[in-house]
């Protein structure tokens, strides 16, 4: 049985259900997973995976690493990260606009005697 | 006589990796600049815009797909200078958008002996880190420990680099 539709070529009915089914497939694949993650316990994430991977951003936070974990609040954890995040992100802007002064001033040999220096 | 034996840097490590590349581009940069106006202000900008893009690049490249964060800034790269839309484009931000639905009915509160998890600072997070918006929060947590120290091997290399350059 064939659609009349008002594109040049006509599409089947089959072709227009799996079409439909596949994207039904895909959005119904992306919503399981969105479900999944929702759950706490019984299923794979589970609250204790998300606290270890709190405490080892912890460790990596330069402000929070000596003090107890037990006093600092998940939510702070992740504040500050995203504080150190936009931080060094600053650091970076800082160094290559220091970078790109300096290259002004010097010439391009040296970057091979660095680079050789660097990696001996 | 004792021979003073340099220490030996891992040759496969992410920071000799990032190192190289940055150099590399680095010297490129160099050569491409013209001697008349080399120190004007515009040039000094614009060369500063290539050294930026040339090192998130580099630690891009060094990390190659491994993280779902280098990958999101590989195709960011990749797409930023054409400036066009592409239909790869349109499609990833349907997807993201669907996904930001989603997300109003999924923030993951977990409540236990470090408290409330809440989805406000996740959603800062998924800004900063590249990729963040379609991650979950473990996958999410995952990656920004690995970005960060990337991000901070980067600054250790660009300051030594700056340090050596300056008189």
């Amino acid at each position: 049985m064939q659609i009349v539709s008002p594109f040049s070529c006509s599409i089947t009915t089959t072709q227009l259900f799996s079409y439909f089914a596949f994207s039904a497939y895909q959005l119904r694949k992306m919503s399981s997973r969105r479900s999944r993650s929702r759950q706490s316990g019984g299923s794979r994430i589970t609250d204790d995976q998300i606290y270890d991977l709190v405490s080892k951003l912890q460790q990596l936070l330069p402000e929070l690493r000596n003090s107890h974990s037990d006093k600092v609040s998940a939510a702070k954890v992740l504040q500050e990260t995203c504080n150190y995040i936009r931080s060094l992100h600053r650091e970076v802007d800082d160094l290559s606009e220091r970078l790109s002064e300096l290259l002004a001033t010097t010439d391009s040999a040296q970057a091979a005697i660095i680079r050789s220096l660097l990696l001996r | 006589m004792n021979k003073y034996n340099p220490p030996r840097m891992n040759p496969s490590s992410l920071r000799s990796r990032f190192a190289t590349r940055f150099l590399r581009s680095l010297s490129e940069i160099n050569a491409q600049k013209p001697t008349a106006s080399s120190s004007s202000p515009t040039e000094i900008f614009r060369r500063y815009r290539r050294i930026k893009v040339a090192a998130d690049k580099s630690m891009a490249y060094s990390v190659r797909s491994r993280r779902t964060w280098s990958r999101a800034m590989l195709w960011k790269l990749r797409t930023r200078p054409c400036g066009r839309r592409s239909v790869k484009t349109s499609t990833i931000v349907r997807k993201t958008r669907h996904e930001k639905q989603n997300k109003n009915t999924t923030t993951a509160t977990t409540t236990g002996e470090d408290g409330v998890v809440s989805g406000v600072e996740a959603d800062e997070l998924r800004e900063l880190v590249p990729g963040g918006e379609a991650m979950d929060l473990y996958n999410l947590l995952d990656e920004t420990a690995h970005y960060i120290k990337c991000l901070t091997t980067q600054v250790q290399v660009m300051k030594k680099i700056a340090d050596f350059y300056s008189p």
